[in-house]
């Protein structure tokens, strides 16, 4: 039954073999080069000053044009909303939205803005096979829904819960999240409109190496009563939002197992082994293939020869 | 369909010429054979179909609201767990299941081991129509389907894990469709296309494996995305890939084994004399196989666990659900297939097979959706959602049933029917 | 160096209080001179105008609860206070003379100068008017809701989606 295998032929299929393999090696490729952009901006988030007023909340959906809320913003209810058993989170309706955490040593609630960190090395970016977003060099990540293909992989990625999904649309869903205001005020060099609406200055715009420098400074020149660290300066490679606090920032929902090293150094190794395999796997099987075959080679090979001798 | 062939020994159609040497018209074959009054009178006995009707009855109006009114009309739309039971069932456990093509054609081709030629094109068939219906899942997941290229040619993310699923499943789609064709050829009654695939079978071969190898892992590497999301027990950074892989060697064997197993029980009729008499020892070789597999998952996973220092994890509620599922899911079929092996009896073989493949749908399960956001809250997906992920599967087991019945699958196909 | 006796050294400390008593003192502003109503009305988008008692407030805080040390005080804060302890009032003692309107997108010290160096991380006018109210409203127990100092405007009324009630 066996179709004879000559040293041709072997060599022809281990070619066929490592032509795919180079064809397909570009685009194992390397991982994204993100540059960081030395003059991008940043917000930096004193939570000691926040209370709670949800302007930021208002002056985002009146930039954004997201629909209107059925509640006012000027409802406090809204901070006991829960699902799920948590509280409310970023959606397809909103950008941005404040809680509020009563922390047991505090006295007083505390209030915690959550939008987009617009990270230096964005898990979003790097885990989105269509190019959607790009890091601008302001310091936004924006999306591009003309590419997106709606896998949502981003939403898996994101070590913040960011990335929304616009599940109420069949032919236009597209992923939603908080733009850094780029098309309108952040290109233009303007702060967002949250930014510009908090009344307590709890967000402070700038350049996100001096907001790290006014950030120390603050926890310096406060006498302790800041904890010494700027979530967002190492947390997931460094975010341009950055935050400060009183109270320890678990004690205000912050996630403290987000790796400080980018989401996309835990794919590294496996992205590594791509080329190896695409390249060392052909020579190898057809190595193993000549290795299991060889004795029926033989085999065939004595019984041409004892033909050849006979004829 | 056995009360018609007692009827009429040349039934069901098997080669390319009737009994009085006229060839089959492709509608005869395309009906087995059978007039139309035949073929929908074992359509109606067929308890099975009745079944599968009641599931479309129900899950074809669903799928049709899916993509009129959008993925939230079907699924809870969490942003919580963007990936629900679509990709976490259809994706993430269809794939491993479908390593078979693989497995047997680098066993059959590549290692030259003849004695499994009579289930490699089941594998194949196996593989190609595993990695198709994950593509048909994607369709359903996919916010727009029809973007379904952009990552190939429109917008290119080269640097992105699902960049290299996406490259690599196509690819490897490609590489099972070239599989099957002779097949193909063979019914059609075009065996002379069959050569020029025949030529380049061990170099398809090999792509599979390097294919497969990528793109198993890279779906175990996806997430490595979710470091802080998905429980320690089921996320090893360092040996995520290495887990889907090897765990899809025995996913993939149990597989063929439990396709195998159900089409010798239920379609005897159409089981050639080379798969019928060489189906035991070939479901005990595959058994040895996967057990080799098991062990080696086993110790990987044990490693895993020690390289991130879990061991205290173990002892939490998690970790109970962790062991159970190693337990149940490989633990025990792994020493069924043992004793199997050792006693040479197929029963517990197919049982283990079984519950291999229930093992691993499970392990992707907990991967993608039972211990992803486990810091959070546990999402039960919405009942449309279940509902038409087994609608897809049952369309799913009709293509699978449909391409057996008729292709040279199981049994040889003759040129004339006189060979028989 | 030569060793100061305890006694020597408590007179020179007696002298010097006194001394900055003399000095500082008489310098500062007093509290009659000071406006019994101030309009915060610089900003007027989403809130109107605040009449903003100054009376009130002046009759029950020292002045440098709230002016740092332009009225001539001394400062409250210890860090103002190494440098402002005896700097006398300040020509203008206007909030919006020292807080910018426009919170500066750099905040980098822009020189060498103490001023650059030390007042760098400045609140912006709304900022500044907003911590100094909110802060002690919240510790002394003052009116807290935003439009309990400001009524909306229409354009608020939008903004915040406030439709119905006129009292919400």
């Amino acid at each position: 039954m066996r179709e004879k295998i000559s040293r041709r032929s072997i060599l022809k299929n281990g070619l066929l073999g490592t032509v795919t393999a180079l064809l397909l090696r570009p685009k194992a490729g390397k991982a994204h080069d993100i540059k960081k952009y030395p003059d991008s901006m940043g917000v930096l988030v004193d939570l000691s000053r926040c209370v709670g007023c949800r302007s930021c909340e208002a002056a985002c959906r009146a930039e954004q044009n997201l629909p209107e809320p059925d509640l006012p913003y000027t409802d406090q209810t809204v901070f006991e909303e829960l699902e799920h058993g948590r509280q409310r989170r970023t959606d397809e309706t909103r950008f941005t939205v404040v809680n509020r955490y009563d922390p047991p040593d505090l006295g007083h609630p505390l209030y915690r803005k959550v939008q987009c960190n617009h990270c230096q090395e964005p898990a979003c970016l790097s885990s989105c096979f269509v190019n959607a977003y790009t890091k601008t060099p302001e310091g936004a990540v924006v999306y591009n829904p003309d590419v997106c293909v709606g896998c949502r992989t981003c939403m898996i990625a994101c070590p913040f819960y960011i990335p929304t999904f616009k599940y109420s649309s069949a032919f236009s869903p597209q992923i939603m999240k908080c733009r850094f205001c780029y098309d309108t005020r952040l290109k233009f060099g303007k702060p967002p409109a949250c930014v510009e609406a908090c009344p307590q200055e709890a967000l402070q715009f700038g350049k996100r190496d001096e907001l790290i420098k006014i950030g120390r400074r603050r926890i310096e020149e406060n006498n302790g009563s800041y904890v010494d660290h700027i979530y967002g300066e190492y947390e997931a490679g460094g975010t341009s939002w950055l935050y400060l606090s009183k109270v320890p920032f678990a004690q205000a929902g912050f996630d403290m197992t987000v790796p400080h090293a980018p989401i996309l150094d835990s794919v590294k190794n496996f992205l590594g082994i791509v080329p190896m395999v695409l390249t060392i796997w052909p020579a190898l099987f057809a190595g193993f293939h000549l290795l299991a075959t060889r004795k029926d080679q033989a085999r065939d090979n004595a019984r041409d020869n004892s033909q050849e001798d006979a004829s | 369909m056995k009360a018609l062939i007692s009827e009429d020994i040349h039934l069901p159609v098997s080669s390319s010429s009737q009994p009085d040497g006229t060839l089959w018209t492709l509608r005869k074959k395309l009906f087995l054979g059978l007039t139309t009054r035949q073929y929908l009178q074992q359509l109606r006995r067929n308890p099975v179909n009745w079944l599968l009707l009641v599931i479309f009855a129900v899950g074809l109006p669903l799928l049709l609201q899916r993509y009129i009114y959008g993925l939230g009309s079907v699924t809870h739309a969490s942003n919580d767990y963007p990936w629900g039971l679509f990709l976490g069932f259809g994706l993430f456990g269809m794939v491993p299941l479908s390593a078979s093509g693989f497995l047997l054609g680098t066993t059959v081709t590549l290692f030259g081991r003849e004695d499994f030629h009579p289930i490699e094109r089941l594998a194949l068939l196996n593989g190609l129509l595993g990695y198709f219906f994950a593509v048909v899942y994607l369709e359903v997941d996919l916010g727009m389907p029809w973007r379904l290229a952009y990552p190939m040619f429109v917008s290119l993310g080269p640097a992105a894990v699902l960049f290299l699923v996406a490259w690599h499943v196509a690819t490897y789609l490609s590489v099972q469709i070239a599989e099957v064709l002779p097949a193909l050829f063979e019914w059609l009654g075009r065996p002379a296309w069959k050569q020029y695939i025949k030529r380049i079978g061990l170099g398809l071969t090999i792509a599979g494996i390097i294919l497969s190898t990528l793109h198993q892992g890279a779906l175990g590497a996806l997430f490595n995305y979710a470091p802080t999301k998905l429980h320690p027990l089921w996320l090893s950074i360092e040996f995520q890939w290495i887990h889907f892989l090897c765990s899809a060697v025995f996913g993939g064997l149990a597989m063929v084994i439990v396709s195998s197993t159900l089409i010798n029980r239920f379609m005897h009729w159409r089981c050639g004399k080379a798969f019928r008499e060489n189906l035991e020892r070939m479901t005990l070789g595959m058994a040895k196989g996967a057990s080799y597999a098991m062990i080696t998952y086993l110790v990987i996973k044990l490693v895993a666990v020690a390289h991130d220092n879990e061991w205290e994890l173990l002892l939490t509620g998690w970790g109970f659900y962790y062991l159970m599922e190693i337990g149940l899911g490989v633990v025990l079929p792994m020493m069924l297939f043992a004793r199997g092996v050792r006693n040479e009896s197929v029963r517990p073989v197919r049982i283990a097979a079984f519950i291999a493949v229930v093992g691993v749908v499970w392990n992707r399960l907990n991967t993608a959706i039972f211990c992803f956001n486990y810091q959070l809250y546990q999402d039960v997906p919405y009942w449309k959602e279940i509902w038409l992920t087994v609608t897809l599967y049952a369309l799913y087991f009709i293509v699978y049933r449909f391409i057996v019945y008729r292709l040279p699958i199981v049994f040889d196909w003759q040129e004339s029917s006189m060979d028989k | 160096m030569r060793k100061l006796s305890p006694t020597a050294m408590l007179c020179g400390s007696i002298l010097m209080v006194i001394l900055c008593s003399f000095t500082g003192r008489p310098l500062a502003m007093e509290k009659d001179e000071a406006p019994a109503s101030v309009t915060i009305d610089y900003l007027q988008e989403l809130y109107t105008a605040v009449d903003f008692d100054h009376q009130m407030h002046a009759d029950n805080y020292a002045c440098n609860t709230c002016h740092h040390h332009t009225t001539g005080d001394g400062p409250a804060n210890d860090t103002c206070a190494k440098c402002h302890g005896d700097s006398g009032p300040a020509g203008d003692v206007s909030c919006s003379s020292c807080h910018d309107r426009q919170q500066a997108a750099s905040a980098s010290p822009a020189g060498h100068r103490h001023s650059d160096v030390y007042h760098i991380d400045k609140p912006a006018l709304k900022g500044a008017l907003h911590l100094q109210c909110h802060g002690c409203h919240q510790v002394e127990d003052g009116p807290t809701g935003c439009q309990d100092c400001h009524a909306f405007t229409p354009k608020g009324r939008k903004i915040f989606g406030v439709h119905n009630n006129v009292n919400d």
